[in-house]
Parts: structure tokens; C-alpha cells; sequence
């Protein structure tokens, strides 16, 4: 019974995304996969939320400038739990082509922990929701786990 | 008036336009830039494709052994851009279309390519020098398929005795 | 005395289950879910499935709930449910054409005027407790497109008041929601009514307008201000709110129905009841479907100021038209 509430539940991922100084192109691509017909994110229960107070699935683009680092942090522990996080692009794992920047503070591995991780320069919007259909995966599991620690 | 409805009415006759993606495979043209893809039977580990790359991702290590060179490209560093395709001067790094890359965060760095490259041997001296695979004699030894198998040392050497040969002699081999 | 007991039992059956309550609640998620899929298709989408806002929910009742340390915790936690049972008991109150006519002696427009802004007051007081500055933004912005579709819901009441009262030659008005529904069992909906016209338009305009849709998602507007009032709220909590919005939505869409068409499909008794009650939510989704679906799919979000101005400006005049002539006609 629960096992089917975890899986029912996981059908509504409901998405934020957190701008960590990226060049705007991963943004665009997430942005892509909700208003194009062609992707249509919502098919699968997604939705945007403008608060992080809401967020399921949070989707990191950008390598993590120092100037963001601290409301990026400040935002991210916003989130409620579970809460499963998907970097978008290649930024916020390595830097990309922003890599030993003076201003960028990659990876942003030591300070969120990333789930998952969708590479490209930018991402294709069916890369991005493969992405997410991983993290729901992910986030399944962790509420199932979850479930069974409280039982 | 009101051209809304029209194109309302318009967008329900005709139905969605939605790609059925995560429930059936999408479609990718195939010249589309996805992942690299490193073939070590054909690198000469010449070092363009580090030294092209503007994200840093590809890397050219000694390996352990002294055996030959650990070459690795890091996906999450690549921002396919195809520079190294593009100058690889032997084809040995290609661009595919495979855009299926999205991993779980335990494969951060597993999600690379990491091939080891051994060291060819001068054809003389036995030393180790770049890998000389059949496929880069046939298209960039032509010229000259015995001084292209040695050693820079030996190569010295045999172009010196070229040199204290007759010119005539010299004129044709460079032709 | 068991008049008083039956009564009673009468009125928390009507809140608990029917026409309230869970009937009230079933039928807000499925017209959410509606609304959804046909905006996807609208926009040429496959869209999510029709359960969807029931998923949500229970993804949400999964979730942490995170109270902020500067917060009202205790307003923080009211707010949400004041608004739902506010909504409830309003919903209690609707009358549904040839299956229920509304409990006795409350059914009243004076009432309803009262009871229809409580999900804007949870609204406000979620955002005013929960000290963030874009929770006060949403407040005031919320209260600003009260007043501004409070207006001319007001002024459509008093016309279809004055049109209702008017027509047995007394001169008076009638705010009885039954008597209402009475008159047009009669006389044909008012809906079909040329004197009515502008009113109902008006009140078309109000749906999207309470519910914060379309033109007038000023208060939630995600982008501006992430969702205002909504903004702390998280977990079991935020599901309230959603439960809320849901029953708000068919309390309005129901008032619309009341006032505009409510005449049943076929005579009370028997299998009628369950088709007239089909009927009846088939003419919520029509309704759904104009005041808020193809509403919101073509249109985008104005200004607070041009938000207000809209009520004012277009919205108010047309009822007060319909309110002079139902004056004229009496």
C-alpha cells in the first residue's frame, strides 16, 4: 500500500530550477522542455514552481559563480526533503569551459550533493527530461526508503 | 476579431504536437553533435585534441607501467563543440549523435572515456616512440613510409646520410 | 426538538458529504484535472492525465513541512485550513438545479457575499504570516483584486436581485438564492434573459478573476512574485491550499450555474436526480471551459494596476448596465 503511495507520488515531480551563474543556455533548454508542444514536460506530472518551498526535483545549471554560491546554498536548503538534484549541463559538475575561473567555484559537488547529472553545452530538452525521468527514479527509491524507516 | 479562437479551435482540431520521447526513442538527425568517441587503433597520441580543447576535458597521462599513455575525455567536462574532432589529423576522435548521457551522480567520473594507448617502437632501435598504427602509415607515411617508423634519433641519422648522398638522389626522394 | 436534530444532521451531511464535502472535493479535482488537459490540448500538448491534481496531493501529503523561524506559526498553520472550510461550508450553501435547493433560509446572496472571500482572507493571512516580502507582496496584491472583482460581483447580484424582485410587479428585490433558481424554472434562465446579459458577463469575468487565471494571475503570478502568498508554504499544508483552490473553483462555477442556468434537465424524482446532477456538472464545465480555460490559454498576465483597472473599467460598468435596466424594467 504504501510502496503504491511512493510510486503515486512520484508521479508529480514538481520542478525548480536554480540559475548558479549559467550562461543562460542550459535555462533556456529547461524552459524549452515546458512551453514547447513538441516536449511537453507536464505529460509527465512536471511542473514549474516559482518557489523553491514547493520543489521536488531541482534542476542546478551553471558553474557556480562566488558571487551566487551563498543564496545558491541558501535557496537549496529552502527546499524541503526528499529532495533530489539534477545539474544540467557540463557547468556545475566541471566548469565546463568556465573551468579555473577566478569567479567560479565548480563543482558544485562539494557543496550539493548532485543525483544526477544531464552533460551537454547545453543539454538537448529530450536529454534533460531523460534527466528527470532518472531523478524520479531516484527520488522514488529515497521516498520508498523513507517509508520503510517510518513503518 | 478575436484571432485567438481561430487558432484555439485550430490547435484542438489538430491534436498534439508532442514528440511521444520518453516512451519511444526520439529522433536525432545524424549529423548531430552528441558525445565523442575515441578509437585508440588510430591515435598517435600527437596531443592536438588537449591542446584544442576549450573546456579541458580531454586529458594525455604516462600510464603506470611506462607501457604507453593513458588518454582520457571527460564527458561532464566536454562541451561538444568538435574542435578535437576537427583537428584530429588521423580521425581517431569522431563526434556521434549518441545524446544519451544523462547519468546518476556515482558515475560522475566514470562517465568518461579512458582508453590506454602503448607506444609504438622505432623500427631501428627498438625505442619507444608515438604509436604507429597500419591506418596512419597508409595516409600520412607515404611520403616516407621507412623514415616515418623510426625513433627522432634514428630519423636524424637517416636523413643525414640522405643529405651526404648525391643531390639528385635527395631531390627524388622529397618529390 | 427532532426537528432541530434532523436539521442539523441535514446541514453536516450537506457540509461533510453532499453537496459539499466530499462530493464537492471529487468534483473540484476532476474539473482541475479537466482544466489542465484542455489547456494542454489548447496549446497543442498532450498534457498531464486527468488524476494529476490527485497525484499532486499525494506527493504533497509526502513532503516536509517547513514553517519559517520569523513565521506566525500559528497563523501560518490556520490560514489554509480557514480558507478550506470556509470554502466547505460555502459549497454547502450552492444549490444544484433539480437535485438540491441549498439549505433553508441561508441560501442567501447577502451570505454568500460574505463567505466567498474567505479563501482570498486565507490567502492574505498565509502571506502576511509568513514574513517573507514576497508573501506580503502577494497580500497586498491579492487584497487589491478583491476589491476590484468584488465590484461587479456586487452589482450582478443586486441586477439579478432587482430582476428576480421585479418581476412579481412588488418592486422589491429577492437575495434568496432558491427564489432565484424559482424565477428561472419559470421564466426561462437568466442566462437567455437581454437585460442580463452584461451581468452575466460580468460575472463570466469574475471566475477567472477570483480563481487568479489568465489576465488576472496577479497575486500567484509564479514568475514575478513565486507565487506570493504561496510562497513559504510546503508539504500537507500547501495540499490544503491546493484542496482550497479546488473547491473554490466549483463553488464558483457553481454559482455561475445557479445564476445564470440552473433550470434542471428533467423533473425532480426518481432516476432524475442523477441526471439532472450529471447536467448540472456538465454545465460547470462548459462554464469551466469558457471562464477559465480557453480564458487563460489566450490570454496572459496584466499589471496589478491594469488588473484593477480591468474590474473597474469594463467589468463593473456592464454590470451596472444590466443593474439600470433590470431598474427600468421592473
Amino acid at each position: 500500500m504504501l510502496q503504491l503511495l511512493c510510486k503515486l507520488a512520484s508521479r508529480s515531480p514538481w520542478i525548480y530550477r536554480i540559475n548558479a551563474g549559467s550562461c543562460n543556455g542550459c535555462d533556456v533548454e529547461m524552459a524549452t522542455t515546458a512551453l514547447i508542444p513538441r516536449y511537453d514536460v507536464e505529460r509527465l506530472g512536471c511542473k514549474y514552481c516559482g518557489s523553491p518551498r514547493h520543489a521536488d526535483v531541482v534542476l542546478i545549471s551553471g558553474p557556480l559563480t562566488l558571487r551566487v554560491r551563498d543564496k545558491v546554498l541558501r535557496v537549496y536548503n529552502e527546499i524541503p526533503h526528499p529532495k533530489v538534484t539534477v545539474a544540467v549541463g557540463v557547468c556545475p559538475v566541471s566548469g565546463g569551459c568556465f573551468r579555473d575561473g577566478y569567479t567560479v567555484g565548480a563543482d558544485i559537488d562539494h557543496y550539493i550533493p548532485l543525483d544526477v547529472i544531464v552533460p551537454g553545452c547545453p543539454p538537448r530538452p529530450q536529454a534533460i527530461m531523460e534527466g528527470i525521468l532518472k531523478a524520479v527514479e531516484v527520488w522514488r527509491a529515497r521516498l520508498e526508503e523513507s517509508v520503510c524507516c517510518h513503518s | 476579431m478575436l484571432p485567438f479562437l481561430k487558432i484555439m479551435l485550430r490547435n484542438l482540431v489538430l491534436g498534439p504536437s508532442t514528440d511521444p520521447f520518453p516512451f519511444a526513442p526520439a529522433k536525432t538527425h545524424e549529423n548531430f553533435r552528441g558525445c565523442a568517441v575515441h578509437d585508440p587503433e588510430k591515435c598517435i597520441l600527437c596531443g592536438i585534441c588537449r591542446h584544442v580543447c576549450a573546456a579541458g576535458a580531454i586529458q594525455i597521462r604516462a600510464s603506470q607501467d611506462g607501457s604507453g599513455m593513458q588518454y582520457s575525455l571527460w564527458h561532464n567536462s566536454c562541451v561538444f563543440c568538435g574542435m578535437c574532432a576537427h583537428y584530429c589529423p588521423t580521425g581517431a576522435l569522431t563526434m556521434s549523435n549518441n545524446w544519451h548521457l544523462a547519468h546518476t551522480g556515482a558515475e560522475m567520473f566514470s562517465n568518461c572515456i579512458s582508453n590506454l594507448i602503448h607506444f609504438g617502437e622505432c623500427a631501428q632501435c627498438g625505442a619507444k616512440i608515438q604509436p604507429r598504427p597500419q591506418a596512419i602509415i597508409d595516409t600520412l607515411g607515404v611520403r616516407s613510409p621507412d623514415r616515418f617508423l623510426l625513433c627522432p634519433k634514428c630519423k636524424r641519422q637517416s636523413i643525414g646520410r640522405n643529405v651526404a648522398q648525391p643531390r639528385s638522389i635527395h631531390r627524388q626522394e622529397n618529390l | 426538538m427532532t426537528e432541530i436534530l434532523t436539521d442539523s444532521l441535514q446541514a453536516v451531511f450537506a457540509i461533510l458529504i453532499f453537496p459539499g464535502g466530499l462530493f464537492v472535493l471529487a468534483l473540484g479535482l476532476f474539473l482541475k484535472g479537466v482544466d489542465r488537459k484542455v489547456l494542454a490540448r489548447l496549446q497543442r500538448r498532450v498534457g498531464p492525465p486527468l488524476y494529476q491534481p490527485v497525484l499532486d496531493l499525494i506527493k504533497l501529503a509526502t513532503k516536509e513541512t517547513l514553517i519559517p523561524n520569523t513565521a506566525n506559526e500559528g497563523a501560518f498553520r490556520l490560514a489554509p485550513v480557514l480558507g478550506l472550510t470556509g470554502m466547505l461550508v460555502t459549497a454547502a450553501l450552492m444549490p444544484i438545479g433539480g437535485v438540491w435547493s441549498g439549505v433553508s433560509g441561508l441560501g442567501d446572496l447577502l451570505v454568500l457575499l460574505y463567505l466567498l472571500p474567505i479563501p482570498a482572507m486565507g490567502l492574505m493571512l498565509a502571506g502576511g504570516s509568513s514574513s517573507s516580502p514576497y508573501g506580503a507582496l502577494g497580500f497586498s496584491r491579492e487584497m487589491c483584486m478583491m476589491f476590484a472583482y468584488e465590484m461587479p460581483l456586487i452589482a450582478s447580484f443586486l441586477a439579478v436581485a432587482v430582476r428576480v424582485g421585479g418581476s412579481d410587479g412588488t418592486g422589491g428585490s429577492l437575495l434568496s438564492l432558491p427564489a432565484i433558481m424559482d424565477y428561472q424554472f419559470q421564466h426561462g434562465p437568466l442566462l437567455f434573459d437581454p437585460v442580463m446579459l452584461p451581468a452575466a458577463l460580468a460575472l463570466i469575468l469574475f471566475i477567472p478573476g477570483t480563481m487568479g487565471h489568465g489576465l488576472f494571475d496577479i497575486p500567484e503570478a509564479e514568475s514575478e512574485v513565486l507565487e506570493g502568498p504561496l510562497l513559504e508554504y510546503s508539504g500537507p499544508l500547501l495540499a490544503v491550499f491546493h484542496l482550497m483552490s479546488a473547491v473554490k473553483l466549483v463553488v464558483v462555477l457553481e454559482l455561475g450555474v445557479a445564476l445564470l442556468c440552473p433550470n434542471p434537465l428533467v423533473a425532480t424524482g426518481g432516476g432524475g436526480v442523477l441526471v439532472n446532477l450529471l447536467w448540472h456538472i456538465c454545465k460547470c464545465l462548459v462554464l469551466l471551459m469558457v471562464s477559465v480555460t480557453c480564458f487563460r490559454a489566450a490570454t496572459g498576465r496584466l499589471r496589478l494596476d491594469q488588473g484593477f483597472s480591468f474590474f473597474v473599467k469594463y467589468t463593473s460598468p456592464l454590470a451596472l448596465v444590466s443593474l439600470g435596466l433590470a431598474f427600468l424594467l421592473r
